[in-house]
């Protein structure tokens, strides 16, 4: 290889991919920052094509409860915490215009596992079925609403995910400073989102006074690569258990997964967990 | 001299030879038995030199096939970038990660080894330029399994790396099409960073089009900046892609307003950028002319049009019977004939 643009592009193919697996290294190096046991339910199997011999979990999670018509745990404060300016009141000239330009940033998120989250969740589903009941008993639900709802309410109990999301800051380490259980709270990497909301009245038709409101749209890592050593757990079911989903069954499977000093996450145990009894 | 510059001269003589018939012909002028021997001696021992060294093309069927064997070598290229990815999504999940590893980062360059055997073998660069595209296949491929492998963050610098990657090989081989496949991933590199100077995430950059314009300008600038002593047929390359980077965003907002970072409200943004549309197309025909830059000239044309063609769509489409919409259209192309035929008269005019 004499031409030097051809040995500058190895040279830069060589770095980069040096880089990219020092990077690696660095981040699985020493103690991990978290170390969750999750289980199907919170890391499914994710899909992939035919032609694709690759396997993954996919991280799934979920928000704690709260109304559309106003901000709930995720409001002004906790958005300016993720790194959004809020400075401007919402009142002013021009702040709609300038809050419904504001694009998603990266900030980290706090997901917290089988935790208070998750109860007051179920709780909160639980006496929604209640009610329900209630008012099939009273005959204002008919027998097929209700049959779904308890059906509904099944599969929640032994497929919904328990990971649920409870906090967002722009600073890893304060974030694991407020929440510093790593066995039961990771900390990722996520995508977050300000809204701009200005509720609507329909039994006063007005307008009611905007608020700005935040979400996390994703985790920019979602997905978990299964090494080979590792598939051998699943025992070659993957097809089944896409198939039938983990509401239908409880989980099939545990999964250890482990968060390094880069907060990006691997598999670092797969077993084989035995039927839920139903 | 490279194939291009042989290529040119080759055409030169042609052209040459055509004329002097011609001028036979008409008994404009004749040259002696000896001198035209002379000369056709010459020529001939020139045009085989040419061919022999650069594998140029002497005649209009050899010029007809080379575009046929250049458009089967894209073709071949893009397929065999396809194959390259489905093959190692076959097999990867069979293979240890490792052997994965392993094979990833040599994949770039072995195909980059390839390159270098075929641009040894044959002057054209066709096999070459299949071989060059599957390497920067290959690397982009190296990449972004490596970041699923390792469920790694998503960054804007595998841009740069692939871009920087592309125009390595495209300058050590004079390839056109992998210098393209570079600009598109540095003008991807540049408009996500753009973007995170706002604080937003580097995957928003399609929603704020204006992170395009940079990119676009410097890649104007580039051949300013940078002399292409060896690979004259660059410079049109970036301008054209510095055009386009300029163009296609001005176009998205002048019909999006609210996709603008200016806190206007979005009719006077669509006013703004349909202006900026036409002062630059406008622009860029003028200074295609001025500097005889035809991928300007053509470049600035179809965006000025495309601006004119929006604007009638805008004002007319709802109200007016479509006869007379299309109607319109063709008296507006016209009209430009009739500019554009006048502008050519004075350059004619100017012309020594």
């Amino acid at each position: 290889m004499t031409r030097p643009g051809l040995m500058a592009a190895a040279v830069l193919a060589l770095a980069a991919n040096g880089v990219a697996l020092v990077g690696v290294a660095r981040n699985r190096a020493g103690e991990p920052r978290a170390e969750l046991n999750l289980t199907e339910r919170e890391a499914p199997l994710a899909w992939v094509g035919d032609e694709n011999s690759g396997l993954s979990l996919r991280l799934e999670w979920a928000e704690p409860r709260r109304d559309w018509s106003e901000p709930g745990w995720f409001g002004r404060e906790e958005l300016e915490a993720a790194g959004f300016d809020c400075s401007l009141p919402l009142d002013a000239e021009g702040a709609e215009l300038r809050y419904r330009k504001v694009l998603p940033i990266e900030a980290y998120a706090a997901l917290e596992y089988d935790g208070e989250a998750w109860r007051t969740w179920l709780a909160a589903e639980e006496a929604d079925l209640a009610k329900a009941e209630a008012e099939f008993r009273r005959g204002r639900l008919d027998a097929r609403a209700i049959d779904w709802q308890r059906q509904r309410m099944k599969g929640i109990r032994v497929g919904h995910t328990r990971l649920f999301l409870i906090d967002v800051d722009r600073e890893a380490a304060r974030l694991r400073e407020r929440h510093p259980d790593g066995s039961r709270t990771l900390v990722a990497h996520a995508l977050v989102r300000l809204d701009y909301v200005q509720p609507w009245d329909e039994a006063r038709k007005k307008q009611l006074p905007p608020f700005l409101r935040g979400s996390v749209e994703s985790l920019l890592v979602d997905s978990l690569h299964v090494p080979r050593a590792q598939r051998a757990t699943l025992g070659g079911r993957e097809d089944q258990l896409r198939r039938s989903p983990v509401t239908e069954r409880g989980p099939m499977y545990a999964v250890r997964v482990a968060y390094g000093s880069r907060l990006e996450p691997w598999i670092a145990d797969l077993r084989s967990l035995a039927p839920t009894p139903h | 001299m490279n194939r291009a510059e042989a290529q040119r001269r080759a055409d030169r003589i042609r052209a040459f030879r055509d004329e002097l018939a011609d001028l036979e012909r008409d008994q404009v002028l004749a040259l002696t038995a000896e001198q035209g021997g002379r000369l056709r001696t010459h020529q001939d021992a020139l045009l085989q030199r040419l061919a022999g060294e650069f594998d140029i093309d002497l005649s209009d069927t050899q010029k007809q096939m080379s575009w046929g064997m250049r458009i089967a070598s894209l073709l071949g290229a893009i397929a065999l970038c396809a194959a390259v990815f489905f093959l190692f999504f076959r097999i990867w999940g069979l293979l240890g990660t490792p052997v994965q590893v392993g094979i990833l980062v040599t994949a770039p360059l072995v195909a980059l080894a390839l390159t270098e055997f075929a641009a040894r073998r044959e002057e054209t660069l066709y096999f070459a330029t299949l071989a060059a595209l599957a390497a920067c296949a290959c690397f982009i491929l190296d990449l972004s399994a490596l970041g699923a492998i390792f469920n790694m963050r998503p960054t804007q610098n595998a841009f740069l790396a692939w871009g920087a990657f592309a125009l390595a090989v495209a300058y050590a081989y004079g390839l056109r099409l992998i210098l393209a496949a570079g600009i598109l991933c540095l003008a991807g590199y540049l408009s996500a960073t753009v973007g995170t100077w706002s604080g937003f995430y580097w995957l928003s950059l399609g929603y704020r089009p204006e992170n395009f314009l940079l990119g676009g300008a410097l890649l104007l600038a580039a051949p300013e900046l940078v002399r292409h002593r060896r690979c004259h047929d660059f410079p049109p390359i970036y301008r054209i892609f510095g055009l386009l980077s300029l163009f296609i965003p001005i176009l998205v907002l002048s019909n999006w307003g609210g996709g603008s970072y200016l806190r206007l409200q979005d009719s006077h943004v669509e006013v703004i950028y349909q202006i900026a549309g036409f002062v630059l197309a406008a622009a860029a025909i003028a200074a295609g002319i001025r500097r005889q830059w035809r991928e300007v000239t053509n470049t600035g044309s179809v965006f000025f049009v495309i601006h004119l063609y929006t604007k009638f769509f805008d004002w007319w489409w709802d109200w007016m019977p479509k006869y007379l919409f299309f109607a319109v259209l063709s008296l507006a192309a016209v009209l430009v004939l009739l500019i554009l035929r006048r502008l050519r008269g004075v350059f004619r005019e100017s012309a020594p």
